[in-house]
């Protein structure tokens, strides 16, 4: 059963490049988010596999949101932070975070996340 | 002379022929008068010339008394010289009153020669009485006098029964003449003497005032000289003080006496004394009974002193009333009628004195002015806060003005008030203590009028209120204060308060000199203040600049290029597994690098456009120009290369006005220019908008104002409403840029 993924960005044009690349790769993109309150709506409705939160959502923060989706009891679906920059830019700020890991956004793919969700207990 | 044959009653002696009897006594006559003039002419002293004339005048007339008194004033007369047997019992050289029947009254009463024949029955008075006791029953007397003046008495006293002969008068005249003229001599070498001694006492007390003694020492001088001149028991100087009080300020006492009052003894002026009458009238005054003296002075002067005799000159300081210098006797004798005239040639040399001490010590005092002025001015420049240099100030004022106390004022505006910003030592005061605007406070009258101004105890002494009583508790007599004018506006006053004297008129000028100052130190502060301000914008703005770079690169630039990234891995992907359509693909990626490429070179273009580096100013702005949504007209007149800082403040002066006038100001037309004008650079950028742009708002002038600044130069926006909005930034080349303060 292929991996059921959310993704979270206020950038449209990734959006729409990171379905695009991860449908090839195997993984169903079942919903796209560009907010907080989108993205909450969209993970309880549709119990997505894994979560892709970008760190930056315009005014809003993506540690924000990965907190709240820990307090929703979206349990099931691990939570995985995306940015632009690079990992050792926000590591403290990821490892405080209940998110199961970090992925930069230029090396996007369906083995990373499958590697961070195994090694997710 | 006598005339020939004038009969002698007595006749000759031993029968002689009564011509050779008369020839002898014309001889001895003459012989007599030879011998007096001989001594009146070898200038002896008169006291001899006295002494020799009654012993002739008694031998020749061969009578048993001869006496000369001289008259003095208040009517009595004194005994000069006296010879004959009866002569052993009249006391010499003392003062009685002309009173009752006898020569002496005689003579002043009439001026003319007297004769008493019969003295025992008809004399009377107390020289009546002194004679009849020595017996004489006849005697002749015959005025002295002097240069038309009646000067004294000469009398011959005879205790034979027959009276004196009827030519005795005549005879003694002869003798009178003498003894005036060697009066005359004795006084106007007397007169000579005196003056050479007076002329070497104001000589020596010139010496004193020329080398420019203390005028303490110069005070005790005169006393000193003036006391041994005058020959008086007491002289002192008195300097008249404000509010009717007087002030010892040097005296002399005669060997071996103290001054009862020391020097800086205060007394209250008013009652009968010579003191109060002398500087109330302006005029010399004596008191020669000291009977009916009333006020402190006269109480003083009368027991303290034991004055019998006193008399006053008045000395004015160039032209105006300063004291008096004032002479006594304590012995019972009154002063003679020309001392006043004698005092009058030392006032001068006092006045003199004073007024050079004064001179002097108005150099002194603004040397020392120059010299507090010079320690605030290097506080200021130091830039020290001007509250340490407040309270520096209020000591240095108290210090130089010798004021009781002194303080730094700011006036408040939100309910008109002063609040204490320094204040002296001894001001027990905290700072920051407000008070309300009271009558009876000069600052409130700074505060009114922008001026200096005074309240003197007198003008509100009358008046109510906490300032008043407190004014009244403190015994504040007087208070000063000057306006602190910072750069046209006005910020507080200065103000001092005296409690012993009145604050010298002309001390609201001289206050002013640290008002300037003061103003200075706050101007500067303030600027400082506002430097620093200025400062922090700068560097706020540039970090703000620096958040909207990195936020810009990375929500723009960056996001695309990664989506570029995984749209390649995606075309990748599809080529491997041979679906799907790569080239379209491939054509959006190519398209949206083309689109990141432009993106970063409008960035880079936004952070320093290469041009301005590159080519300058001029290329720059046609850059800008070129690239306007709005037509521009531009004229560079000045199309030269700049300090770097000038370049890039007036590009994006040009770059944000030209931003703003398509933004905001909905203009159809921009007017550019860049010209040079007297050493700076004046960029002018015009729009035909709706104007109405506020300076406060909108950071991107203000931050541009701060730059400009920065670099000495200014900026000016002129945007009423409906008459577009001007724009005009004037650039100095040869800039300073600010340097740090403190």
């Amino acid at each position: 059963m292929p991996l059921r993924c959310l993704l979270v960005d206020d950038n449209a044009a990734f959006l729409e490049a990171a379905s695009l690349l991860l449908e090839r790769e195997g993984v169903t993109v079942v919903g796209v988010a560009s907010s907080i309150a989108e993205a909450l709506q969209q993970a309880r409705a549709l119990r997505p596999g894994v979560i892709l939160v970008d760190i930056g959502l315009g005014e809003e923060s993506g540690f924000d949101l990965a907190r709240l989706l820990a307090e929703d009891g979206q349990g099931g679906a691990g939570v995985i932070l995306i940015s632009a920059g690079a990992e050792a830019d926000y590591s403290e700020l990821i490892d405080e975070s209940p998110a199961a890991g970090f992925l930069a956004k230029a090396t996007l793919s369906a083995r990373g996340i499958s590697r961070i969700l195994d090694r997710t207990p | 002379m006598n005339a020939l044959g004038a009969g002698t009653p007595d006749g000759g002696a031993g029968g002689d022929p009564p011509d050779q009897a008369r020839l002898g006594q014309l001889a001895e006559e003459q012989a007599a008068l030879r011998r007096v003039a001989t001594l009146v002419a070898q200038a002896t002293p008169p006291e001899e010339v006295f002494a020799a004339v009654v012993e002739e005048v008694g031998r020749l007339f061969r009578v048993e008394l001869a006496i000369l008194f001289r008259y003095e004033p208040g009517r009595t007369a004194t005994s000069v010289a006296a010879w004959g047997p009866a002569a052993e019992d009249l006391p010499v050289s003392i003062r009685l009153p002309l009173e009752g029947r006898n020569l002496s009254t005689l003579v002043f009463e009439t001026g003319r020669p007297a004769r008493i024949d019969g003295y025992a029955d008809s004399s009377s008075g107390p020289i009546g009485a002194a004679v009849r006791e020595t017996g004489i029953r006849s005697a002749v007397g015959t005025p002295v006098i002097v240069e038309g003046s009646l000067w004294g008495v000469i009398f011959v006293g005879s205790t034979l029964e027959q009276p004196l002969p009827p030519d005795t008068e005549a005879r003694l005249a002869s003798f009178t003449e003498l003894v005036a003229t060697a009066v005359a001599n004795a006084e106007s070498r007397a007169a000579l003497a005196r003056l050479a001694e007076e002329q070497a006492a104001v000589r020596r007390v010139a010496v004193l005032v020329a080398r420019a003694t203390p005028p303490e020492q110069v005070l005790a001088a005169v006393a000193e000289e003036v006391g041994g001149l005058l020959a008086v028991d007491y002289t002192v100087l008195i300097r008249s003080d404000p509010q009717d009080m007087i002030t010892v300020v040097g005296g002399w006492a005669a060997a071996g006496v103290g001054l009862p009052s020391p020097a800086g003894s205060r007394f209250e002026l008013g009652g009968r004394n010579v003191s109060t009458l002398t500087l109330r009238t302006g005029q010399p005054a004596r008191l020669d009974a000291y009977v009916d003296v009333t006020g402190s002075i006269g109480d003083t002067g009368a027991q303290g002193w034991g004055f019998r005799s006193s008399v006053g000159v008045p000395i004015s300081v160039e032209g105006r009333p300063w004291g008096l210098i004032l002479v006594a006797y304590t012995r019972d004798q009154q002063l003679p009628a020309d001392t006043e005239a004698r005092l009058a040639s030392f006032t001068e040399l006092v006045a003199t004195a004073v007024a050079n001490a004064e001179s002097r010590a108005a150099l002194a005092r603004l040397a020392e002015e120059q010299a507090a002025l010079r320690r605030v001015a290097t506080l200021v420049a130091q830039g020290v806060p001007p509250v340490e240099i407040f309270s520096a100030v209020s000591d240095e004022v108290v210090r130089l003005f010798g004021a009781a106390k002194a303080a730094v004022l700011r006036f408040s505006h939100d309910g008109p008030a002063a609040v204490f910003v320094g204040v002296s030592k001894s001001l027990d005061l905290p700072v920051g203590t407000r008070w309300g605007f009271q009558p009876g406070m000069a600052s409130a009258q700074v505060y009114r009028t922008r001026r200096s101004a005074r309240v003197d105890a007198m003008d509100w002494s009358s008046a109510s209120g906490p300032v008043a009583a407190a004014a009244r508790r403190l015994g504040i007599v007087s208070s000063v204060a000057s306006p602190i004018v910072v750069e046209g506006r006005l910020w507080g006053a200065m103000n001092i308060t005296s409690t012993d004297e009145l604050v010298p008129p002309g001390t609201e000028g001289r206050l002013e000199n640290f008002t300037d100052l003061l103003a200075t130190a706050i101007a500067n502060a303030e600027s400082r203040s506002e430097l620093a301000a200025s400062r922090r914008r700068i560097v706020a703005a540039s970090d703000q600049a620096r958040r909207r770079i990195g936020r810009d690169l990375h929500d723009g630039t960056q996001q695309r290029l990664v989506s570029l990234g995984l749209a390649a891995r995606t075309a990748e992907a599809d080529v491997a597994a041979g679906r799907g359509d790569p080239e379209a693909y491939l054509a959006r990626i190519a398209a949206g690098l083309a689109d990141a490429a432009a993106e970063l070179q409008e960035f880079s273009r936004g952070i320093h456009p290469a041009i301005l580096s590159e080519r300058g100013l001029g290329p720059a702005l046609r850059t800008l120009a070129r690239r306007s949504a709005v037509p521009v007209d531009l004229e560079v007149t000045a199309d030269a290369r700049y300090p770097e800082p000038v370049e890039v403040a007036a590009y994006y002066v040009a770059s944000e006005a030209l931003a703003n006038a398509m933004k905001h100001a909905r203009a159809s037309r921009i007017e550019m220019s860049l010209a040079m004008r007297q050493g700076s650079l004046l960029l002018s950028v015009r729009d035909d908008g709706i104007g109405g742009a506020d300076p406060a708002r909108g950071s991107g002038l203000a931050g541009l104002t701060d730059r400009v600044e920065a670099l000495g130069g200014s900026i000016r926006l002129d945007s009423a409403a409906e008459a577009g909005t001007h724009i005009t930034a004037d650039l100095p080349l040869e800039y300073e840029l600010a340097k740090g303060a403190g």
